[in-house]
């Protein structure tokens, strides 16, 4: 029972249960709002019983050429709404929002095992290691998903060196 | 300048200068900037280029020249304005930027990169209506859709922010209907635009003929289109056709819980006034049936004909985990139970509604959002059958099979959790001593089944400690024995100890520590969840108030530093997002961003943190005079706050606390009950809510208009605080220049308004309530803190402007009173500790905050009036001749009579001495109590709370109801377990130790209560230099 729909700012007052999470960043405002103003099909919120905010996705689309893609920046489930599937449904709307997009991309935390676990079950695979990708220190994988568009599935063939964070192409 | 001359210098001489500012190198940049110029002394880029650097590097003054010299060489290049604008911007004069604009404009006219330019301008001056006109003008000379929409929304906001008249989007509604019908739309955002604004005017038929139309087609998403189709539908009492369309929508969705409610609306034919197609309409059951025009048996009927639509849909998801068809069948037994509340009909339809919610047990009791599901339909079911309910719902978790060892705990949960809600004051302390041991023994038996989990992943049982103390402190309000609120303490601590994240343990330890007078141990467990950004809006009222009440001034300011940082990045950035989103065309964000904006401007908790830090900068000052005067001078002679608390403004106060956050004992800042009221608590106290705990909070309205109401009246009172304070310590100056000159009479009525007003704050009103102040009834209307402010200032009037000799002499003895008053929980001397009776504690933690407050503000004002107005009378004191309105304030000493001046002298000479007293006899209570704490704080819990924390457990102990009993089963259970808790966990268990706990919590006591006594010394001091 999930009603699923347009991220708005409001909900940005709203949003403290699934945010105290610790794995969960909470990004300054000019960041939310960019995301709203530019990619507001892509920032999606999950409401429950009782107008429960259950989870978020936030994303975007970039790229150019065959690099045309979805980046998930977050997607977060409130404790009391995991194991729901709710994940899986946020992220499917996502990459299905638009036909036009080769692949969908994310970036983990190396650490984030039961994180990284959960991607590999929607079909993510982890595409290369990012050395130092977090503030701190700590390395992050880039997960990536082909899409239908994608036939012959280059987008995810496994980089076998690690990069840097100045070597990604895009923020 | 010629017209190119603003962007003259070729690009390759630019670069060094443009990598050196985007690398941040100013020093390196303002040199080039100087060298280039030198070079094209006549380029006004380069001229906005080096107020740019300056301006970065603090040179304000210098960068603010440069611009204006820029700006009268009316430059008409978009670089040049552009870069103009960010300067003018950052330098806090975005209207300078919006006239260069004008002027490119008219002297370029129907330049779109500048007109677009004008365009930004007046979105970051939130001038709605020069937007309007220049969309409008962009629209006709360029005919694209996208400035048309600018134009609607520069009205929309006109209407809803400028509040001009309704009649405007009747206007913006004909522009668009004529693009619609020439041209149609290009942008869906366009389309949503349009048919908000015609769902505004009532025309919801014309709507949803736009939609059906080809324009309809933008909706990428069938859904979306379908919902709002519908949801027109409904608003025009279209009942059966919203019902198909929601029916529709349901099967190709049947988890849309917002969609159940259309539906059933739809059925009932229960009208919606508003669609809300652009708006975050929040899910609601429309439950009120007088708004149907059905006959409840028709209404009965149709509810009849949705189960088999929804039993269809269970069918469908019967191996899913999509909830929502099974819920619906709650909400139609729900509908149908409160329709037979109009009938006969309400046994059996209570008996549907409860198996409905056995049904829904079964099939998703074992999910940790069960109880939050149901917890709305709870509230219906009669009293009577509750016990009923829970019978069924345990033979349920027998009954089920396939359950994993999981499912079945978590069924557990969820039970023990609608126990909780069932809970009433007839269950006996004994019996929820027996849950609160079963909870814990479950616990430990969770901490088992979750050891192959990653420690960052939340465990199966982790609601199960938060229960537990939700037990404890039941059993605390019926007791009061502090030794269960440790206990509590103990066992969220032992929690964290073994999963670090659970955010709802931290909340309920900085709820209990704030109590038990901790602050530094709440605070520290506040920083572990990392509040910043936005959640610093929503959840400082966890640490706002107990911070106030303490004396961790440091770690206060940085908590309100943030706060103030946040809103003000908030307010520089939030313009050029509205822009972003203009030119992205996403319309509705638009609105939205500016109405967001708007509200965070508004903000309750930006007012608090505004004047709490300008009354923490006073009372940092110690009662150093010289110090206060320059502070107050910096606020305008405390006008300042008083412009922020205007009628208008505190009318317009926006609340965005995330007060669900907070643990149910302590529903809102303020509110609290694990704390005894002293006199009367500043805040309305529920009886409901003491009557009840809940899970998870959720304010009715009224509770909400309640808080709202008392936060108004209590930051209007912190408002009037530094004014009155300014007019306070200068009394003595307006004593004798004459009853009759206007400058005094003007003085005299302002603070005697301003002292009134302050009382009304406090609920007082009118005179008549000063006849005795020292009146037992008198001292019943507040705080000590706040009723010895009011009576000090209200003494300033008395005693200068009417010459009340007895006024002074009272407010000793009032401060002497709530002395001993807050002092009464300790008895203790040079040879007597404390030895201290289990009610002394718990009234320590209401006697210590407010003992706390009396002493840093009350007394805190009072010692400072008492310097200033000595500074005045000395001989050689003279303050400098001030002219006010026109009328020279001669000095009081020139006016009054020598002999009344040494009179008045002695008399202060005595009223100081005495209150001196008064301080000094508080610092020597204060210090034998800080050497009692030394060691014997931690002694006297150990004795009163963990005596029988030692492992050791057996069902004898819950008879005896004595705190520790809980924690010991837990650690019992642990114990018995060694060996199948994980590694870490089994460590953990035999380390974990309650004694340094207590220790610091007696530090934490000591170290609070050893900057109080600091600063009772420094205040003495100031008052005997």
């Amino acid at each position: 029972m999930t009603t699923i729909r347009r991220f708005c700012c409001e909900d940005l007052l709203r949003f403290a249960n699934v945010n105290l999470d610790h794995l969960t960043e909470t990004f300054n405002m000019s960041f939310y709002l960019t995301y709203l103003a530019r990619w507001p099909d892509f920032f999606h919120v999950a409401e429950g019983p009782g107008n429960h905010i259950m989870g978020y996705i936030m994303g975007k689309v970039e790229g150019q050429g065959e690099s045309w893609h979805g980046h998930v920046t977050a997607v977060s489930v409130a404790p009391e709404y995991r194991r729901q599937q709710l994940a899986k449904k946020l992220m499917n709307l996502l990459e299905n929002i638009s036909t036009t997009l080769f692949f969908v991309d994310l970036f983990v935390r190396a650490s984030n095992a039961p994180a990284i676990k959960m991607y590999e079950k929607l079909g993510y695979v982890i595409y290369r290691r990012v050395l130092r990708y977090y503030s701190n220190e700590e390395d992050g994988f880039d997960m990536r998903k082909a899409l239908p568009r994608d036939v012959e599935k280059k987008s995810v063939i496994p980089l076998k060196e690690p990069v840097i964070p100045e070597e990604l192409e895009y923020d | 300048m010629s017209s190119r001359g603003g962007n003259s210098v070729a690009e390759r001489r630019l670069r060094p200068l443009w990598d050196a500012i985007d690398c941040r190198q100013y020093k390196t940049a303002l040199k080039l900037a100087t060298s280039l110029l030198s070079k094209h002394p006549d380029s006004t880029y380069l001229i906005v280029l080096k107020a740019l650097v300056l301006e970065r590097m603090g040179k304000t003054d210098e960068a603010l020249d440069l611009c204006k010299q820029a700006k009268e060489s009316e430059p008409i290049d978009d670089l040049t304005l552009s870069t103009l604008q960010i300067v003018y911007q950052r330098l806090g004069h975005p209207n300078e930027a919006s006239v260069c604009y004008e002027k490119a404009c008219r002297k370029v006219p129907n330049n779109l990169e500048l007109m677009v330019g004008l365009f930004c301008c007046y979105v970051r001056d939130y001038s709605f209506l020069k937007q309007q006109q220049v969309a409008m003008k962009m629209h006709k000379l360029f005919a694209e859709e996208r400035f048309l929409l600018w134009a609607v929304c520069s009205i929309q906001l006109q209407v809803s922010c400028d509040k001009k008249d309704r009649a405007l989007l009747a206007l913006a509604e004909a522009f668009l209907k004529k693009r619609y019908e020439a041209h149609g739309f290009e942008e869906l955002e366009a389309l949503v635009v349009y048919l908000a604004l015609l769902e505004n005017e009532g025309k919801y038929q014309t709507a949803l003929d736009v939609l059906s139309s080809k324009a309809g087609d933008l909706f990428s998403i069938r859904t979306d289109r379908l919902k709002l189709e519908g949801k027109l539908l409904l608003s025009s009492h279209k009942y059966d056709l919203a019902a198909k369309v929601f029916k529709e929508v349901l099967e190709m969705s049947s988890d849309d819980w917002a969609m159940y409610f259309l539906y059933l609306d739809a059925i009932l034919e229960l009208s919606h006034n508003n669609a809300g197609i652009n708006g975050n309409s929040m899910i609601d059951s429309n439950s009120d049936f007088s708004l149907s025009g059905l006959s409840i048996e028709e209404s009965e009927g149709r509810l009849q004909s949705a189960k088999g639509f929804i039993e269809g849909l269970q069918i469908k998801e019967s191996h899913g985990l999509k909830r929502g068809p099974f819920l619906a069948n709650i909400e139609i037994e729900k509908r149908r139970f409160l329709l037979s509340l109009q009938g006969e009909y309400q046994k059996p339809t209570a008996n549907l509604l409860q198996r409905s919610i056995v049904d829904y047990f079964k099939r998703f009791g074992h999910l940790a959002s069960f109880t939050t599901d149901i917890q709305g339909y709870l509230t219906l079911i009669p009293l009577d059958c509750r016990d009923s309910l829970l019978q069924s719902l345990r033979l349920c978790c027998t009954e089920i099979e396939g359950d994993s060892s999981v499912a079945l705990l978590r069924r557990k949960i969820s039970l023990f959790q609608m126990q909780l809600q069932f809970s009433s004051q007839s269950t006996s302390d004994k019996g929820i001593m027996c849950q609160a041991v079963e909870v814990t023994k479950l616990y430990a038996e969770s901490v088992k089944l979750s050891r192959d989990l990653d420690p960052q992943e939340n465990m199966w049982g982790e609601e199960l400690v938060t229960l537990a103390a939700t037990f404890l402190i039941q059993l605390f309000l019926r007791t009061r024995h502090p030794g269960y609120v440790v206990e509590v303490i103990m066992l969220l601590e032992f929690g964290l100890a073994i999963r670090k994240h659970s955010f709802p343990y931290k909340t309920m330890l900085i709820s209990l520590y704030s109590t038990m007078v901790c602050p530094s141990l709440a605070f520290e467990w506040f920083k572990t969840m990392d509040v910043k950004n936005i959640l610093v809006e929503t959840l400082s009222h966890h640490i706002l108030l107990p911070l106030t009440r303490s004396m961790h001034w440091s770690e206060f300011e940085s908590v309100l530093g943030e706060t103030l940082k946040f809103h003000e990045d908030c307010a520089k950035e939030a313009a050029d997002l509205t822009i972003v989103a203009y030119k992205q065309c996403n319309y509705t964000k638009v609105l939205e961003f500016v109405h967001f904006t708007n509200r965070l401007q508004r903000s309750h908790n930006l007012l608090l943190s505004k004047i709490e830090g300008v009354i923490l900068q006073l009372r940092e000052k110690s009662g150093v005079l010289d110090d206060i005067l320059t502070s107050l001078e910096r606020l305008e002679d405390g006008n300042m706050p008083l412009r922020w608390s205007t009628v208008d403004n505190l009318a317009d106060l926006s609340f965005n606390e995330s007060l669900e956050t907070r643990p149910w004992w302590s529903p809102a800042p303020g509110q609290c009950l694990l704390t005894e009221a002293f006199n009367q608590q500043p805040f309305l106290q529920d009886e409901e809510i003491k009557a009840q705990p809940f899970l998870q909070h959720k304010e009715i309205k009224a509770q909400a208009i309640a808080r709202e109401s008392n936060w108004r009246t209590y930051v209007h009172k912190r408002c009037l605080l530094p004014r009155i304070l300014h007019l306070a310590l200068n009394v003595i100056r307006f004593r004798e220049v004459g009853p009759n000159n206007s400058a005094a009479i003007e003085y005299d009525n302002e603070l005697h308004d301003l002292v009134k007003k302050y009382a009304k704050s406090l609920g007082l009103e009118g005179d008549e309530f000063f006849g005795d102040t020292l009146s037992n009834s008198f001292l019943k209307n507040g705080e000590p803190s706040d009723i010895f402010s009011l009576v000090l200032f209200w003494t300033c009037s008395e005693f200068v402007f009417r010459k009340s000799s007895q006024a002074l002499p009272n407010l000793n003895e009032l401060a002497k009173i709530y002395v001993t008053k807050l002092t009464s929980f300790a008895k203790v001397s040079d040879t007597e500790s404390w030895k201290p009776s289990l009610a002394d504690i718990t009234y320590s933690w209401t006697c210590l905050p407010l003992l706390l407050m009396l002493v840093t503000e009350g007394f805190m004002w009072y010692s400072i009036c008492l310097q200033s107005w000595f500074r005045h009378l000395q001989p050689g004191g003279k303050t400098s001749k001030k002219k006010k309105k026109g009328v020279v304030m001669t000095d009081s000493l020139d006016a009054m009579a020598e002999s009344d001046r040494a009179a008045l002298l002695l008399e202060l000479k005595s009223v100081k001495d005495s209150f001196c007293n008064v301080l000094k006899e508080l610092l020597h209570w204060l210090t034998n109590l800080l050497k009692s704490l030394d060691g014997q704080y931690e002694c006297v819990l150990v004795e009163h709370v963990s005596d029988r924390v030692d492992g050791s457990f057996s069902a004898d102990f819950i008879d005896s109801l004595v705190p520790g009993t809980v924690y010991n089963a837990l650690k019992s259970s642990m114990n018995s377990a060694a060996g199948t808790l994980g590694d870490r966990v089994d460590a953990l268990v035999q380390t974990f130790e309650v004694r340094p706990l207590i220790q610091r919590i007696e530090s934490s006591v000591s170290a609070n209560l050893h900057k109080l006594s600091d600063f009772l010394r420094s205040l003495i001091d100031g008052l005997q230099s």
